[in-house]
């Protein structure tokens, strides 16, 4: 059970003269239980790539399936969950159970089941339905907002969920109530996530797929890309400022013997290294 | 000097004023990069519309080099000295091509053509965005639009600039670049308040204001605030992952100073 896209074209105004191709021969897998990270600089087609996994863009070849079957608008309904930037932007209802609640109605839910399933979302992102249930989604600070979003998407229960940038804008605390509210749900749905702040996702992460001006430039794990973080620099992302802090130190005589994405195992490496070169 | 004076200001609502900053007293003088940081809701961005007179405070005193914001006779010279960058550049780009966008300020003040000409030429290359003059706002990178927000208040030549959360939608690339526009815009003399909520993007400011809940929490520089991380998080903020490698390396007895907030600047440290 996977959504997987194989080996994927698409270019933008084709047969016009401002033919521009976005994507060349890209593929990328997430199975339910898995976290894959779509990382490239401005430009390089990740949202591209993120809207035909939704079904919203049709690729002009390479094939797109969802659980084994083609992906078009009646496969991808109520299955994928599309959280575009700054989603919050898109609440509109009177109050957050109502909003969450949309979603499911739409898809058939009578009243009840989508108040459930409103309640269940609302939980799985880290907010109390019954605090914040009742509340206008209208007076909630960033990170709450963003959240009730997100339970929107989810309260339809997609087996995957996409996300475009999910904590752009978003202070502290916003980013780790967002990043704590995917670590609860990740285990249930496939998530693909698109950022250009690789730093923040890269500990989280499972796979990463990493893309320069329309084509893959690293596919694996995202422990293989923190032990050589060379593609991020090539695709012009740059490196994430913990990592370039360990090759900097590196450079500068502290012999480490692998890189990390967290911050501890990172200190403890560099000081074992620092010891050894001060001895 | 822009300096702030117990300055309070309330929001007006229907359900009664709310309260966005509470006595706050600070000052920016020219030449100095004050970093101005925050968790969202603290009130930097009250801050930073008081500090050009679009908004006038509930109490208390703002004034630019002498002159008190709430003079209307004089708005026109606060908004001339005091330039103001907000956060998303869509909302400020106004023109179809680059260089008539950052013509638009100078052309509403009626300057002579040879002085726009020569304004717009300086904004652009100050930001880094020659060659893109005749190109559509709406075809720039998000990093781009930032930088022609900045030249289009750059082209007014503001004795100070309000740069709110400049650097958000940047990638690594992007953000080098708008490191070079502060450099560029710093050797020129202005004072600049950075507005953020990110602690990784103050390393290089000469002081730092942390607002929290509309009030003056800390105002000093970023050594002196590192120094004490546990309050971080009482104000919504915390430390960058580098910060946070910094203080693990400290607490393993390895001699990182407590201003080392960047990769180069750990690196250095080791390296000694």
């Amino acid at each position: 059970m996977a959504l997987s896209l194989d080996n994927v074209d698409y270019t933008y105004a084709p047969g016009t003269s401002y033919a521009q191709p976005a994507l060349k021969r890209v593929s990328l897998e997430v199975s339910r239980g898995e976290l894959v990270l779509l990382v490239g600089a401005t430009g390089s087609g990740k949202s591209t790539l993120l809207r035909i996994a939704a079904g919203l863009l049709a690729a002009d070849a390479g094939g797109v399936l969802i659980d084994g079957q083609p992906l078009t608008a009646s496969t991808a309904r109520g299955r994928i969950g599309l959280v575009f930037q700054n989603p919050e932007s898109q609440l509109f209802a009177e109050s957050v159970s109502a909003d969450v609640a949309f979603g499911p109605k739409n898809l058939d839910a009578s009243d009840d089941q989508a108040a459930d399933r409103a309640r269940e979302a609302l939980r799985a992102v880290g907010l109390d339905p019954d605090a914040f249930g009742p509340r206008s989604p209208f007076a909630l600070s960033g990170g709450e907002a963003r959240r009730v979003a997100i339970a929107g998407v989810l309260a339809m229960r997609p087996r995957y969920l996409l996300l475009d940038e999910p904590t752009t804008g978003l202070d502290v605390r916003g980013r780790e109530a967002v990043l704590g509210g995917l670590e609860r749900i990740r285990r249930e749905v496939g998530i693909v996530v698109v950022t250009h702040d690789a730093e923040e996702f890269l500990g989280q992460a499972d796979r990463v797929l990493l893309l320069a001006d329309g084509a893959p430039a690293f596919s694996g794990t995202a422990d293989e890309l923190v032990a050589d973080p060379s593609p991020l620099v090539d695709a012009g992302v740059g490196l994430p400022p913990l990592i370039e802090a360990q090759v900097l130190a590196r450079q500068a005589g502290c012999l480490i013997d692998r890189l990390s994405a967290l911050p501890t195992e990172a200190a403890e490496q560099i000081a074992i290294a620092y010891r050894r070169g001060r001895a | 000097m822009i300096r702030f004076e117990s300055v309070s200001y309330s929001y007006p609502g229907h359900l009664g004023a709310v309260s966005a900053l509470r006595d706050v007293t600070l000052q920016i003088d020219e030449r100095e990069l004050v970093a101005v940081l925050g968790a969202n809701g603290s009130g930097k961005s009250t801050l930073a519309l008081l500090a050009n007179g679009l908004l006038g405070p509930s109490s208390g005193l703002v004034d630019v080099d002498g002159i008190d914001t709430r003079d209307e006779a004089r708005a026109f010279d606060i908004r001339a000295q005091v330039g103001l960058v907000l956060q998303n550049p869509d909302n400020q780009i106004v023109a179809t091509t680059v260089e008539e966008d950052v013509a638009f300020g100078p052309e509403n003040l009626g300057m002579p053509r040879d002085e726009i000409r020569a304004r717009v030429d300086r904004a652009i290359a100050a930001v880094g965005l020659e060659g893109l003059e005749r190109r559509e706002p709406h075809l720039l990178s998000g990093g781009q639009k930032q930088r022609l927000a900045i030249a289009g208040v750059l082209a007014l030549d503001p004795l100070y600039l309000i740069l709110d959360e400049p650097a958000s939608m940047l990638d690594a690339a992007g953000r080098r670049e708008f490191d070079a526009v502060l450099g560029r815009l710093r050797a020129q003399g202005r004072g600049i308040v950075l507005i953020t909520h990110d602690l990784a993007a103050v390393a290089g400011a000469d002081r730092v204001v942390v607002l929290a809940e509309g009030a003056v929490a800390f105002d000093g520089d970023l050594g002196e605030l590192l120094r004490h991380p546990g309050r971080l998080s009482e104000w919504g903020l915390s430390l960058p992952p580098v910060g946070v490698l910094a203080e693990e390396l400290r607490s393993r007895g390895v001699p990182i100073p407590l201003d080392a907030i960047t990769p180069l600047s750990v690196a250095e440290a080791l390296w000694r």
